[in-house]
C-alpha cells in the first residue's frame, strides 16, 4: 500500500510539476502577447508576436500540412539515428579490439564531431541532390560521436578481474565479448543513444535547410520568409514533440533492456 | 582439453554424500601418488622497478588445499596470476598438472577472484553455470547441472535471484560455485571471504571445508588470515613482505571430529597460529622492533602495507 501511495507520488511529481510548470509559463506567455504588451515592447506588429492560444489555432487548422512535413522529417531523424547506430556500435567495437586501430582513429572520431554541420550539408546537396540523403548523413554524423565514444568508454570500463575469471573459465574471445564486454557497455550505448536522439532533430533541420522541397525545416524556412511566425512557432513544437517522444522511446527501451540495474 | 572427472560422474559423487563427511586429508592423500600437481622453482617477477616475487618455491600434491599466508602487496595474487597461466613469471618455472606453458596451464586451473565477479545480468544459477556454458553446454543442461550442487551447496531457492538480490555470504557461495563447475582440478582462490563480516567468513570455512576435504580438488588458497589459512588448509606457505618469499611451511592440525569453534581454540592450533604470527611480524632488517601500528584490532588477521598487489 505504502509502496504504492509512494510510486503515486513520484508519478506526481515526475508529470505534475512539470507539467504546472509550463502551463505557468505557457500562460505568462499568453497574457503577454494577447494584450499586445510583447508586440510594443519588441517595437513590432502583433501578428509577428503570436499568443500560445494563436499557435494551437494554426497547428490545428494547418494539421495535414504539418503532419505531412514532420513525418518527412520523423523519417530522416529515425533513419539517420539507425545508421548512425549501427556504425557507431560497430566502429566502438572495433577499436576495443584492436589497440592499434583505437590510437590510429580515435582522433579522427573526434574531429568527426568538430566538422560544423552548417558548412558540410549544403556540400552534401550538391553531392547527392535534394533527396534523403544528404538529410541521413547530416543527421549520422550527428549523431555518430556520442554514440560511438560512449560505446567504448562502456567496453573499455570492464572490470579486469571479470576478464581474468572468464579466461579462467573456458570463455572464448567472442564469450567474453557477448557475455561480460558487451552488457557492461551497454548502459553506455543507451545514454549515448539519448544523447544522440535528442540532437538528431537539429541534423535533420540543418539537412533540410541547406536545400530540401519538404520537411519541418523546409516549412519552417517558408515560415520565416513569410512572415507566418504563428505556424514557425507550431512547427517548433511539432519538432521538439518528436525529440521528447523518441528520447521517452529510448528510456523506455532502457529500462526493458537493464533490467538487472 | 583434459579434464579428470566428467562433471556428471563428479555431480552424482557430490549429491550421493548427503551430509559431506569431515575426512582426515593425510590419510586419504596416502591413496594418491605423491608427485606434486602444482609446482613451482624460484619464481621471480617485477613490475618496472618493483620486485614482488623473490625465489618462490612451493608444491602442491594432488587433492591437496595449500593456503599461502602473508601481508597485503606481498604478491599472493601475482603468484596466483602467475600459477593459473595468466601471466608469465620473469624468472622460474611453474608447472600444472605436468604443464609448463602459460597456456598450457590455463586449461587446468580455475580461478576465483577477490571480488564475488558475479554477472549483473544473469541470475545465480546463470552465474554459476557459466563454465558450462563457456564449454557450449545449451542453457537447459547447463543449468540442470548447476541444479543439483545448489542444493548440496545450501542455495537452494536461490536460482532465479540476481546478484544483486542475494547477501555477501551468498555471493560469495555462488562464486565459489562458478569455480567449482568448471570441472578444472586446480582451484585458486584469491581472498576469497576478505570482503565479508566475520560471522559470514567463519559460517563461509565451515561450509567450505568439507567441500575441499573431498580431495577431488587441489587448492591454493590466498589470504590473510592466519587462522582462516590454518583451518581451511593441509598446509600453510608464509611469506614475506614484498619482495616476496616463503618464510616457512607450516602444516596445519588436523582433527575432524572437532567443530570449527572447538578446533581454533585448541592448544595446537593457537600455538601454531602465534608462531605463524610472529613470522610475519618479526624483527624486519633495520629494525629493532616491528612498529607499533602492526599491532592490528581484527585479531588473528594480518597487517601490512595497504596496497593492491597482494
Amino acid at each position: 500500500m505504502t509502496q504504492q501511495n509512494h510510486r503515486r507520488a513520484v508519478t506526481l511529481t515526475n508529470w505534475l510539476l512539470p507539467g504546472l510548470l509550463l502551463l505557468l509559463l505557457l500562460g505568462i506567455w499568453q497574457l503577454a502577447a494577447s494584450t499586445g504588451f510583447l508586440a510594443d515592447q519588441l517595437g513590432l506588429e502583433e501578428f509577428l508576436v503570436p499568443a500560445p492560444a494563436g499557435i494551437a489555432e494554426v497547428l490545428w487548422q494547418d494539421r495535414s500540412l504539418i503532419a505531412d512535413n514532420a513525418w518527412v522529417t520523423l523519417t530522416e531523424v529515425v533513419f539517420g539515428f539507425l545508421i548512425a547506430l549501427v556504425l557507431g556500435l560497430a566502429t566502438a567495437t572495433l577499436l576495443h579490439l584492436s589497440d592499434l586501430l583505437r590510437r590510429a582513429s580515435y582522433p579522427l572520431v573526434v574531429a568527426s564531431q568538430t566538422i560544423p554541420i552548417i558548412v558540410i550539408a549544403p556540400v552534401l546537396v550538391v553531392w547527392f541532390g535534394y533527396g534523403i540523403g544528404p538529410k541521413l548523413a547530416v543527421v549520422a554524423l550527428i549523431c555518430f560521436f556520442p554514440i560511438t565514444v560512449n560505446t567504448l568508454d562502456g567496453l573499455q570500463s570492464v572490470d579486469r578481474e571479470k576478464v581474468k575469471m572468464m579466461r579462467t573459465l573456458w570463455a572464448s574471445r567472442l564469450q567474453l565479448f557477448t557475455r561480460v564486454e558487451a552488457p557492461t557497455a551497454l548502459p553506455y550505448a543507451f545514454s549515448g543513444a539519448k544523447i544522440a536522439v535528442a540532437v538528431a532533430v537539429i541534423g535533420a533541420v540543418f539537412g533540410e535547410w541547406a536545400g530540401a522541397d519538404r520537411g519541418l525545416g523546409y516549412l519552417m524556412l517558408q515560415d520565416n520568409a513569410q512572415l507566418m511566425t504563428a505556424r514557425l512557432f507550431a512547427s517548433v513544437f511539432v519538432l521538439s514533440a518528436i525529440a521528447v517522444s523518441l528520447f521517452a522511446l529510448v528510456t523506455v527501451l532502457e529500462r526493458r533492456l537493464l533490467r538487472w540495474r | 582439453m583434459t579434464v579428470p572427472l566428467t562433471l556428471m560422474a563428479e555431480l552424482n559423487r557430490v549429491t550421493r554424500q548427503e551430509q559431506p563427511r569431515q575426512v582426515d586429508r593425510r590419510e586419504r592423500l596416502e591413496s594418491f601418488p605423491m608427485t606434486p600437481s602444482l609446482s613451482g622453482r624460484h619464481l621471480g617477477h617485477s613490475f618496472g622497478s618493483v620486485t614482488v616475487l623473490d625465489g618462490i618455491d612451493f608444491e602442491v600434491s594432488a587433492g591437496e588445499t595449500v593456503a599461502l599466508l602473508g601481508p597485503s602487496g606481498c604478491g599472493k595474487s601475482t603468484l596466483l596470476e602467475l600459477v593459473c597461466g595468466l601471466r608469465s613469471p620473469d624468472s622460474g618455472s611453474i608447472e600444472v598438472a605436468g604443464e609448463a606453458t602459460a597456456s598450457g596451464r590455463l586449461e587446468h586451473c580455475a580461478y576465483m577472484p577477490q571480488k564475488d565477479c558475479l554477472l549483473p545480468w544473469f541470475n545465480a544459477i546463470d552465474n554459476a553455470a557459466l563454465a558450462l556454458r563457456n564449454r557450449g553446454r545449451s542453457r537447459t543442461t547447463a543449468r540442470k547441472e548447476a541444479d543439483g550442487l545448489f542444493r548440496k551447496f545450501g542455495l537452494d531457492g536461490f536460482q532465479q535471484s540476481l546478484p544483486h538480490q542475494l547477501s555477501g555470504g551468498m555471493r560469495q557461495r555462488v562464486a565459489f560455485l562458478r569455480t567449482f563447475l568448471s570441472g578444472k582440478e586446480v582451484l585458486l582462490l584469491d581472498e576469497p571471504f576478505a570482503a565479508l563480516d566475520a560471522i559470514t567468513r567463519a559460517e563461509l570455512q565451515e561450509w567450505l571445508l568439507p567441500v575441499l576435504a573431498d580431495g577431488s580438488r587441489t587448492v591454493l588458497l590466498v589470504t590473510h588470515d592466519v587462522e582462516e589459512a590454518l583451518y581451511l588448509a593441509d598446509s600453510v606457505l608464509v611469506m614475506s613482505a614484498r619482495p616476496g618469499h616463503v618464510l616457512e611451511r607450516v602444516e596445519s592440525p588436523r582433527d575432524p571430529s572437532l567443530s570449527r569453534t572447538e578446533r581454533v581454540t585448541t592448544a595446537g592450533f593457537t600455538s601454531l597460529r602465534e608462531r605463524i604470527l610472529g613470522l610475519l611480524t618479526g624483527p624486519v632488517p633495520g629494525m629493532e622492533h616491528p612498529p607499533a601500528s602492526q599491532e592490528s584490532s581484527r585479531g588473528s588477521s594480518l597487517p601490512g602495507p595497504t596496497g593492491s598487489t597482494g
